[in-house]
């Protein structure tokens, strides 16, 4: 079974359709990416499923529980976190500050109104644990704001794995980045593979050709093709869009 | 915002927690000063009850600043808070029993839930929103205060609330005097004080930063931004109202006026003009000054708060960050070339 399966997605903003009956499936302990041009409806499709706004019709299914509708709140409890495209992170609190307010132990006492959290020691080892996992060892104590842009994106990474999610949706985490970054951040996701379910929307075909296991390509609202990187190379729909000629 | 760049390194420290100054020197310092007042507050030419004043404005200058500084949520209207606190206070102690303990409950419990039915409605809004929605609650609660004769008195408010002893159980105290009540207030203010500085550092000062931050990423952290907004706002409204028992205390008396917009725009000017958005002790600083510069300078002309309001613009305009800001920027500068950093 799936672990989170959307199925026949709708949804319009006024006269415009954007989805228009998106069905997607992703498998536990897959890496999945979504493809496809600008205004396709890719990040609409994120939005819904992480529970920004609820589909007009169709069904959201997350480890077999139906999740339609639920707030962005409900739906991050249940394990599902996100990277924006647009960073999206505190921007007034240190790196370390950022992970550790995301984690589940913190937010499980989000009501208690005593207790230090500075003082602990073991939320804090595992918020260094994780920023060293994505490569933002030494920068702890900087805040946030003062980051360079390719560590900003590391830690949006790093924040939403603080949540502890069984599935992590990345919108565009190359953006802006360059080669160089790019290549630090696949191997990242290489390493990240390993622990949680991904689905990755990304613009950097060769990027996302050698690291996904399925792609599904978008186009005006609706999956135009699906399958493997090899499939899709092969695939006379991705041939004449375009897309596949570059990986 | 493009005021990054010009953030002072000591600014920039004050984003952590670790490293962060203890308390102990501010809040001692603070303490001192307010203890020791009735050996010099007339050698300065002023008098034991302006004291008074300023512990009961500096509280609710830092239950406000709960509110506005470390949940980000502005309030416009909160003076309905402190009022209501200060007429549940003399509504029990004249009609139910004269016991000090059984009033400052009151007047907590009281205000919190009133607070609790203004945040019921507005904890989805945010911004201007929320600040408009503020101003029309504490309207309201005016406006209720003014006409509900039968209970608030109308216009003329509660008269002839009584000062009642602190009982402590083994000893009982007179508060009749200005000079007992102020060490009363002071002692109330350190028990508040201390609670809202620890509550910066525990897991629910630290949600309510990220909610100030950014409320969109704490709710895809899983926060529940509602109920940590509503919860600022009833805590924020309770203390408001502990500090408006107090008030009704110094003043043996609750009327209309400590609920008026008026009221809510005062505390609002404490908090920005002391520095309320940058420190802790702002509000502290900002109620002193204020309740001094209404005296000193009431002292001599009618027409103080149009001085008062246009230094408040002034602060608006060219430091944002208040006195406590502009104190920050001196000393930084002053010891740059000292300490040959930055």
């Amino acid at each position: 079974m799936a672990l989170l399966e959307a199925r026949q997605l709708h949804r319009r903003f006024g006269r415009q359709i954007v989805l228009d009956g998106v069905s997607l499936s992703f498998e536990a302990g897959t890496l999945s990416g979504l493809i496809g041009p600008n205004g396709a409806g890719k990040t609409t499709c994120f939005n819904v499923l992480t529970g920004r706004y609820p589909p007009d019709r169709g069904r959201v299914i997350f480890d077999g529980v139906d999740i339609t509708g639920e707030s962005p709140g409900a739906i991050a409890r249940r394990g599902i976190a996100r990277s924006f495209q647009l960073m999206n992170l505190f921007d007034a609190m240190t790196v370390v500050d950022n992970v550790i307010v995301a984690m589940p132990p913190l937010r499980q006492r989000a009501f208690r109104p005593f207790g230090a959290v500075r003082k602990d020691s073991e939320l804090h080892a595992r918020a260094e644990q994780l920023l060293a996992d994505v490569g933002l060892r030494g920068k702890e104590r900087a805040p946030a704001r003062d980051l360079a842009y390719g560590d900003r994106r590391r830690l949006e990474i790093a924040v939403a794995l603080a949540a502890e999610p069984r599935l992590l949706f990345l919108d565009e985490p190359t953006a802006g980045m360059g080669a160089e970054g790019a290549r630090q951040l696949a191997a990242l996701i290489g390493r990240l593979r390993e622990r949680v379910t991904i689905v990755i929307i990304e613009h950097d075909m060769p990027f996302l050709f050698a690291l996904a296991d399925r792609i599904s390509v978008i186009q005006w609202g609706q999956v135009i093709a699906e399958g493997t990187p090899a499939e899709l190379r092969a695939d006379p729909w991705v041939a004449r869009s375009n897309l596949g000629a570059i990986a | 915002m493009s005021r990054a760049p010009t953030v002072l390194p000591r600014t920039i420290r004050a984003a952590g927690y670790e490293g962060r100054p203890r308390p102990a020197v501010p809040f001692a310092l603070m303490l001192i000063v307010l203890v020791t007042t009735p050996l010099w507050i007339k050698q300065v030419g002023l008098y034991q009850y302006i004291a008074v004043e300023i512990v009961i404005w500096a509280l609710f200058a830092l239950s406000y600043n709960l509110l506005l500084g470390q949940a980000g949520l502005p309030s416009f209207g909160h003076g309905a808070f402190f009022g209501v606190g200060a007429y549940a206070f003399g509504l029990v102690l004249k009609h139910i029993a004269p016991n000090l303990w059984l009033g400052l409950a009151a007047a907590l419990v009281a205000a919190a839930l009133a607070g609790g039915l203004v945040a019921a409605f507005i904890s989805h809004r945010r911004g201007i929103y929320y600040a408009l929605m503020t101003i029309a609650f504490g309207q309201v609660f005016w406006f209720i205060a003014i006409k509900w004769h039968s209970v608030t008195g109308g216009e003329d408010g509660l008269l002839g609330i009584p000062r009642p002893p602190l009982d402590l159980g083994v000893l009982e105290i007179s508060l009749a005097s200005n000079q007992a009540l102020f060490y009363f207030a002071v002692a109330l203010f350190a028990i508040v004080t201390l609670f809202l500085w620890q509550l910066q550092d525990a897991p629910f000062g630290r949600v309510m930063a990220a909610v100030k931050g950014n409320e969109e990423r704490a709710r895809y952290c899983g926060h529940a931004v509602w109920c940590i907004k509503f919860t600022s706002f009833v805590l924020s409204a309770g203390l408001a109202g502990l500090a408006g028992a107090l008030f009704a205390m110094a003043q043996n008396s609750a009327y209309p006026n400590v609920m008026s917009l008026h009221n809510s725009g005062f505390v609002v000017m404490m908090v920005l003009i002391g520095g309320g958005l940058v420190s802790f002790w702002g509000p502290v600083i900002g109620a002193a000054f204020f309740i001094l510069a209404r005296d000193l300078l009431g002292a001599t002309t009618e027409a103080w708060l149009l001085w008062y309001g246009l230094l408040f613009m002034a602060v608006v305009l060219f430091k944002p960050e208040g006195i406590v800001g502009a104190w920050r920027s001196l000393r930084d500068r002053m010891l740059r070339p000292v300490s040959g950093g930055g």
